[in-house]
């Protein structure tokens, strides 16, 4: 019988285009948008300073230099295509590689856990079948928002002055196959791990520690060699929106390669390991029965369960802001002189001029927590909404516990989860001014602790009203692309000169510079009641709908 | 006195999904079955019970509290079991079950290290590893730990092997000895049957029959099955007074009597009966004739 074999496969690679539509969409949206506003944003600055690119382009490669740590090595930032390149081209296959790493781990991992995979393979299927349609879907998933983005991209060149569609297409194109690589790795990494949060945690820090590696090979002596390894350093060598740069072939064939060996490696352990187990798991000898501790304090409150249970997750997210705050600070002295030569970057991010150049250096630093916050906030809502769908909510909820308690609950352990990132940050920041000799304000320190838990619990507010309100996963997309939105307001008013009251809208700015103490009353009036006001309407929705999916 | 009441309930999913006009009453101590199809509204009557869902209008008591107004009084009160197991990656048994007693506060370790021991089940091991039967085991532990004076139980043996099913029928035999009133929905007939004084029948969200087993059976109604070498239609046993659901394949017929039993006795004797058996209505045949399914067909017997 052939009758089944091409549409089954048709059916498999449709299913994953289809389960991922809303993030190909947002993905086209928010990529385009963003492309687009970049550009013409750089346009505008090249017109209005004098002298143009080629006058602001010296000062910012000066500093780009500094932080090469961070960003590949800048070239021709007098062009709209070399500036493009190095400022936003670069982040492309980082944002999409963890959504990539992130839809990896689910492809086999979690659907194993879900139970799906089960009934797919009962059909008749193979394994390695499963995990090809699979990989083909998200390959047309990908090649859909990389068209998206490139369009974006060709669109908002062509507005600055300098078209050049075919270009935008090949490099975000480059981006997209930068991407797939971390999507092979995360489905590797899943045959490994029991579970998917492990898998995608471990693609993740490969990632980071890739790209961080790949910037800075040339200083790394007998070790450089290990650069071939990362996709990052192939993405490199092609930079086809550079002028200078042009198309690498070997490199763009490299970069094709990596996911199909990967996942060819991948499926070749898929294939040998036990369904719902990992690869090379040998059973463990039972230990001798003794008894079984169940009850324990921190079992007693929803707010202490729930943060002893996220705690290697909570750990990794303390670890990652530490140290992103830490660098931030260490780059100081370096990223003080590339503010004091160009203009255009002290309006970009928008210094408050209170205290030396240095405080304003360290405030900017501490508003880069504020988004770290709103996206642990929204990885909270999401895991509401998932507490809802999979049946515990309804399991919680039949113990003498009221919807208004779970709500509260959620945001002491909300609260708690965000204090916990807030005190690794000022570690870092410690830390970091340490090893940079800067001086750190104390009471700026507390400043914006308070401000971030508060910044935190108003966002908090807001995701559970939507989680009690919409009950799905939509909550969880409205919530990321209102703060993208109201942080792309608060960003972008300073640097269009838009109206201030644009930016007075924003919750980034009403959260403002707390280290240098420039938040204003209002700001915190309107955290503090958005984080009071969500949380009652929260609890008032949820008493009033139905307890259960 | 009722452990759990409902008036005039209606909560209605439109397209004719939900339970409408449910008029129900539980007593105390009875051990009570619900059964009937997928989608009769089994498990909407217990999420209602357990004030999970909202009735459009109506009332619904447990305990003699308000579902609504009391809930937190009654969950003090109640075991439940959810009909889908919830999942909870990442933690062990122990932490699910230590969570729900940290939750409900006064369960005794004891008693859930004795519930662990009764349904063999590891609590150390990981929670999303255990197999469907082993997860119902740990529904079963929270719902049962706290010894409640009510436990409303959606589909409670699903996944269980008939070892731990008969550990189960006992657990629900004790705590109605020690006064607890069980409701529990089943597709499980012949469980049902085994420890149910009394059993509701619910059919596209409107109930149908309650009452205990033997009230159910239809004015001493009796399955008969027989084998004859001749020949006879069905038509011909159907027309027979008190006769019903008559099938006849292959000189086996089957069909239920209600009343004298002697015509359809002279039919099968001209037939030339050679095996004849009797008995009253299985809850299962009960199930079928209120339920209005076609019986199976003998063949498939």
């Amino acid at each position: 019988m052939r009758t089944s074999a091409s549409p089954s496969r048709l059916r498999l690679i449709a299913d994953t285009v289809r389960a991922h539509r809303t993030g190909i969409i947002l993905w086209v949206i928010a990529g385009a948008a963003t492309q687009y506003a970049t550009a013409s944003m750089l346009a505008q600055e090249f017109r209005t300073t004098p002298g143009g690119g080629a006058a602001l382009a010296p000062g910012v490669e000066a500093a780009a230099q500094a932080l090469r740590v961070l960003r590949w090595p800048a070239e021709r930032l007098d062009t709209l295509g070399g500036y493009l390149t190095y400022h936003n081209v670069l982040l492309i296959p980082l944002s999409i590689g963890l959504y990539a790493a992130i839809v990896g781990a689910q492809a086999i991992r979690g659907a194993e856990a879900g139970g799906s995979l089960e009934l797919l393979l009962a059909t008749g299927k193979r394994r390695a079948g499963v995990l090809r349609d699979r990989a083909l879907g998200f390959l047309i998933a990908v090649t859909l928002i990389v068209l998206g983005v490139g369009a974006g991209t060709a669109i908002g060149l062509a507005a600055g002055g300098e078209p050049d569609t075919l270009g935008s297409f090949i490099a975000i194109g480059e981006a997209g196959l930068c991407a797939l690589t971390f999507y092979a790795l995360a489905v590797l990494a899943a045959q490994f791990t029991r579970t998917t949060r492990v898998a995608v945690g471990v693609t993740a820090l490969a990632m980071t520690g890739m790209f961080v590696f790949t910037n800075v090979w040339d200083k790394a002596g007998p070790i450089a060699i290990a650069r071939f390894a990362s996709p990052f350093f192939y993405f490199q060598q092609s930079r086809v929106l550079v002028p200078g740069h042009g198309f690498d072939v070997a490199s763009t064939l490299a970069l094709a390669l990596m996911p199909v060996v990967i996942l060819g490696i991948a499926a070749w352990a898929f294939e040998r390991r036990d369904y719902a187990s990992v690869f090379g798991a040998r059973r463990r000898v039972e230990a001798a029965r003794g008894p079984v501790t169940v009850a324990r304090p921190w079992l007693a409150a929803l707010w202490s369960s729930s943060l002893v249970r996220q705690r290697y997750g909570l750990l990794a997210w303390a670890a990652g802001t530490a140290a992103m705050a830490g660098l931030v600070t260490y780059l100081e002295p370096e990223v003080r002189k590339l503010w004091a030569d160009v203009e255009y970057f002290r309006r970009f991010i928008a210094l408050s001029g209170v205290g030396s150049l240095t405080d304003q250096y360290l405030a900017f630093a501490g508003t880069l927590l504020a988004p770290v916050v709103a996206a642990y906030v929204t990885t909270q809502v999401a895991a509401w909404i998932s507490d809802l769908r999979q049946g515990r909510v309804e399991l919680i909820l039949s113990s003498p516990v009221s919807w208004t308690r779970l709500v509260a609950e959620r945001l002491v352990a909300l609260a708690g989860g965000i204090a916990v990132i807030i005190a690794a940050a000022v570690a870092g920041l410690v830390v970091g001014a340490v090893a940079a000799d800067v001086p750190l304000r104390a009471e700026g320190l507390v400043r914006l602790a308070g401000d971030s838990l508060l910044f935190g619990l108003a966002i908090g507010g807001i995701g559970a009203v939507l989680a009690a309100l919409l009950r799905s996963s939509l909550a969880t997309a409205l919530l990321a692309v209102f703060l993208i939105a109201t942080y792309l307001m608060d960003l972008l008013t300073p640097v269009y000169e838009w109206p201030s009251w644009i930016a007075n809208l924003s919750v980034f700015d009403a959260f403002g510079q707390p280290y240098v103490g420039v938040t204003a009353v209002s700001g915190v009036i309107l955290l503090a009641g958005l984080a009071l006001v969500g949380a009652a309407t929260a609890a008032w929705l949820s008493e009033r709908s139905p307890k259960v999916a | 006195m009722l452990a759990i009441e409902c008036q005039a309930v209606t909560k209605n999913y439109g397209s004719a999904r939900g339970v409408f006009d449910l008029d129900l009453g539980v007593r105390r101590g009875e051990v009570f079955g619900f059964i009937g199809q997928n989608g009769a509204g089994k498990t909407t009557t217990i999420r209602l019970l357990m004030d999970l869902v909202r009735p459009d209008h109506g009332t619904v008591r447990v305990s003699g509290l308000d579902a609504h107004r009391d809930s937190l009084a009654i969950k003090r009160r109640v075991g439940y079991l959810p009909g889908e197991l919830a999942q909870f990656p990442g933690v062990r048994a122990a932490y699910v079950v230590g969570l729900l007693a940290g939750l409900r506060g006064g369960v005794k370790p004891e008693r859930i290290a004795a519930l662990a021991k009764r349904f063999d089940i590891d609590l150390r091991r990981k929670y999303d590893e255990l197999s469907h039967g082993n997860k119902q085991k740990v529904a079963l532990i929270q719902a049962f730990m706290h010894e409640p004076e009510v436990l409303i139980l959606d589909e409670p043996t699903l996944g269980l092997d008939p070892l731990m099913q008969r550990e189960f029928r006992m657990l629900v035999r004790e705590s109605a000895a020690a006064g607890a009133t069980v409701f529990l929905s089943s597709h499980v007939l012949s469980e049902v049957e085994q420890i149910c004084d009394r059993v509701g029948l619910i059919k596209r969200g409107r109930l149908l029959q309650v009452g205990s087993l033997g009230e159910l059976r239809a004015v001493r109604a009796h399955r008969v099955e027989a084998r004859f070498s001749g020949e006879v239609r069905a038509e011909a046993i159907a027309s027979l007074p008190g006769v019903s659901a008559a099938a006849v394949d292959d000189h086996h017929v089957t069909c239920t009597v209600e009343g004298p039993i002697a015509p359809l006795l002279h039919t099968l004797e001209d037939a030339g009966v050679v095996e004849l058996d009797s008995h009253e209505m299985t809850l299962e045949e009960v199930f079928f004739a209120h339920i209005g399914e076609p019986e199976p067909a003998a063949a498939d017997r």
